[in-house]
């Protein structure tokens, strides 16, 4: 292994850090978005999902009931 | 050029809704997982649920990056063992190690045997070790001349430790992680709380180390020296307030 080969693998290891370090960043930020500004996909899917509930509780109370 | 004209930066610009909405799916993956649904179900409060989602979700950010960090260390740390083995193949000669024939013979050429043999010695040398251990190998077995600074050590430590939580233990402390490290202030199955002034901390003490080790053995193996190509960061904060 000659030195420039070895100098390539530091600013490999140098990138690979940054980069990183930037996607945990880059993904706080969307996240901080996220869940401040929530997309109606996600509304959706929370109340898709209180609905099949709704429907299970209705369900069982009339299973009892009867 | 005008303000409505300049460029946004990468950041700012807007998500698509096929990203939205896978997102939008992970992240009701991770309300299910966490038990977080139940507190919605009650109404109890939505927007409170969602800070601690959010919480939640940095929190598995950090690890990623602290567990890609170490990895990387480690790996360049391999590269250098290497890099000086190449460079002074005597280095893995030793008299008290034999090779079979069958061995011997398996390898077509010189160099494949001694790659094979190469990484044996790497393995033999580093198996067990710590990333500081390797950084302090580097210094009594090879003689580097390294400036190791009191808290790069210790970061890389603790973020080794944290690493193995969260490769074996779903980032939940137990009690080995609490002997290793001496943290008494959290329980044992509660998930260490990573902070972005560690994480940044971890990530610059790997450059620095890397950059010593890289610049120690451009000078001694190879002759070169290379103008300081350390990184030169700024600590956010020290190690103990960033806890």
């Amino acid at each position: 292994m000659d030195w420039e080969e070895y100098k390539t693998q530091y600013f490999n290891f140098l990138e690979a850090i940054r980069r990183s370090t930037v996607i945990s960043l880059v993904g706080s930020i969307i996240l901080e978005d996220f869940t401040q500004n929530l997309p109606p996909s996600f509304t959706y899917i929370i109340s898709h999902d209180m609905e099949i509930i709704k429907d299970q509780k209705e369900e069982q109370a009339g299973k009892v009931s009867s | 050029m005008s303000p409505s004209e300049q460029p946004e930066p990468m950041f700012m610009l807007s998500y698509d809704s096929r990203f939205k909405s896978e997102l939008s799916f992970t992240l009701y993956d991770v309300l299910v997982t966490q038990g977080m649904m139940g507190k919605i179900r009650e109404q109890k409060d939505v927007k409170l649920v969602l800070r601690e989602l959010g919480l939640v979700c940095k929190n598995v950010l950090r690890e990623q990056d602290i567990v890609m960090t170490i990895a990387h260390t480690e790996s360049f740390l391999n590269d250098s063992l290497i890099a000086i083995c190449r460079k002074k193949p005597a280095i893995i000669e030793n008299s008290q190690k034999q090779v079979t024939w069958e061995k011997a013979l398996s390898h077509m050429t010189r160099e494949s045997l001694f790659e094979d043999l190469m990484a044996e010695y790497i393995d033999s040398q580093f198996r067990g070790k710590s990333v500081a251990d390797r950084a302090v190998y580097f210094i009594k077995k090879h003689g580097l001349n390294l400036k190791l600074q009191g808290d790069m050590l210790a970061d890389l430590e603790l973020a080794e430790q944290v690493r193995h939580i969260i490769m074996h233990n779903g980032g939940r402390i137990d009690a080995r992680f609490k002997k290793r490290t001496g943290v008494t202030d959290l329980e044992v199955g509660s998930v260490y709380p990573l902070d972005d002034g560690f994480v940044r901390n971890v990530a610059l003490s790997a450059a620095e180390l890397g950059g010593e080790v890289f610049m120690a053995i451009s000078e001694k193996f190879f002759d070169e020296i290379p103008p300081n190509l350390i990184p030169v960061y700024k600590r956010t904060c020290k190690k103990v307030d960033c806890q």
